[in-house]
């Protein structure tokens, strides 16, 4: 039960996470992803009520807009940091305050009027060959929704992408040293602006899981701080999308575990389960932070700093 | 605004002020210089602590009077406090300026928040102006030139000398 559940909540973040990835991967630290991703709940939730068409069609539909007008918000950011070469940090929390709780998101669920309505279509899970009432891994493996396939897949496909291809093999010299690749023939720019609209696109489906999945509906600030967490959880995996799986799942767990714990009358507060993801962050980064683990898992050399080549 | 004065004390008089600046600005060369950088740090970064507590404090003290962990997270002044920051350019008197602009703005949109002035847009008119003060920060950098000849307005490529006192990646 608190297995799967854990998967249910770390998906949202494995998505999110991952898109960060990519976009940290490439240099530019984005602090955007929770504007993203409620601005991917809200377009999610807004095609999910006014597309028709079929279940699965206007489900697929609207994951695409909740990925497109993310990647749209992420192009702010990419257009401040790479192109006019603005602080990362700012303009990451600027994308937040412009499209999170109280600004872009909020405006449209309410010019719309989304809130309170009831979903038309969501994201049930798949009973997969029949399969779901296998003990321990039914639940977990067999009995869970398209979108949480898909995340497994991006994993998957991720990993490849970053260490067997030739584009991943740029997009990792972009990030390391842009100086470097861009002697190479390496377009440090387009990478960028790729990598930082392909992680606005998968954060825009993390929040669009919120809101068609978790829960279906729509809510100011839905998401709650789970754009937050997916950018320690970036950190915590040391930039390797096999970690983020694991590590979305461990704190998948511990936000589940909190609600768990409550309807079982263990008195033991929340905010202990909600803290835990940034203090493991924090133990992990301590541990890590000396020796040779800093230079095989560190962080791209170049996260954080703008290239520009009449610098180099 | 003593803390701005304070603190714009500590950093241009005393020679705690002095050594942080050195070690933001180049670290190797503080720890050549004899500068203790990392108990330095550590001791900044208490400050800084120290600082955002009070921040906090007065908060529910003076304007909530009510505990209310969640509210002030959703407020997330926090975050705002960075932007703050880079915006002043990490200078203490800009930073009561422009805090205290920021802070208008949003009380503002507390204020006209109503029927017909839908939530939210408070802090999309927020971010835009964010995102125009950091795209003109390019222009700190830069300046423009006229030239005749050319294209009418064209960027020239040579920076000011140095930038200033903050660290090349802001």
């Amino acid at each position: 039960m608190i297995a799967a559940s854990a998967i249910s909540y770390g998906t949202p973040l494995l998505f999110a996470a991952l898109g960060e990835l990519l976009a940290e991967r490439s240099g530019v630290l984005n602090l955007g992803v929770e504007g993203m991703m409620l601005m991917g709940a809200v377009s999610g939730f807004w095609a999910v009520q006014t597309i028709g068409g079929p279940g699965w069609v206007v489900l697929l539909v609207a994951v695409l807009v909740a990925a497109l007008v993310a990647a749209a918000t992420s192009l702010i950011h990419a257009v401040l940091t790479i192109s006019l070469r603005a602080s990362q940090i700012v303009s990451g929390l600027a994308l937040t305050i412009f499209a999170g709780a109280s600004g872009l998101s909020s405006y449209v669920g309410h010019v719309a009027s989304l809130g309170g309505q009831p979903a038309r279509h969501e994201f049930a899970a798949i009973d997969v060959l029949g399969l779901k009432d296998l003990p321990i891994i039914g639940p977990i493996l067999l009995h869970q929704n398209a979108l949480t396939y898909l995340s497994w897949a991006l994993v998957a496909v991720a990993l490849f992408y970053l260490y067997r291809t030739r584009p991943g093999l740029h997009l990792r010299a972009v990030g390391e040293s842009p100086a470097t690749a861009d002697a190479m023939g390496v377009n440090v720019t387009v990478y960028r602006y790729v990598h930082v609209m392909l992680g606005g696109a998968l954060a825009g489906i993390g929040g669009a899981f919120f809101s068609l999945a978790i829960t279906p509906g729509w809510l100011d600030g839905m998401t709650s701080g789970a754009g937050w967490i997916a950018i320690a959880l970036v950190i915590f995996a040391f930039w390797r999308p096999e970690l983020a799986l694991v590590g979305a799942y461990l704190f998948g767990a511990f936000s589940s575990l909190g609600f768990t714990l409550q309807t079982r009358q263990v008195h033991l507060p929340p905010e202990v389960f909600s803290s835990l993801p940034y203090l493991m962050t924090i133990v992990v980064l301590v541990l890590v932070s000396t020796g040779w683990a800093r230079q095989r898992l560190g962080a791209p050399a170049s996260l954080g700093v703008p290239y520009v080549r009449e610098e180099r | 605004m003593v803390a701005a004065a304070a603190l714009w004390l500590t950093y241009s008089r005393t020679r705690f002020g002095f050594e942080a600046r050195v070690i933001g600005d180049s670290r190797a060369a503080a720890h050549y210089a004899g500068i203790r950088t990392r108990r330095k740090i550590v001791a900044v970064m208490a400050l800084s602590g120290a600082l955002a507590g009070i921040g906090g404090a007065s908060e529910i003290g003076d304007f909530r009077h009510v505990l209310d962990p969640r509210g002030l997270q959703q407020a997330s002044f926090g975050y705002a406090g960075i932007v703050v920051a880079a915006l002043a350019r990490l200078n203490p008197f800009a930073v009561v300026i422009v805090a205290i602009l920021l802070g208008g703005l949003s009380n503002a949109g507390f204020s006209l928040q109503g029927a017909t002035f839908p939530a939210g847009l408070v802090g999309t008119l927020q971010g835009l102006i964010l995102f125009c003060a950091l795209a003109g920060e390019l222009l700190v950098h830069y300046r423009i030139r006229f030239v005749r000849r050319a294209a009418p307005l064209a960027r020239a490529p040579e920076k000011f000398g140095a930038a200033g006192t903050t660290p090349s990646w802001w």
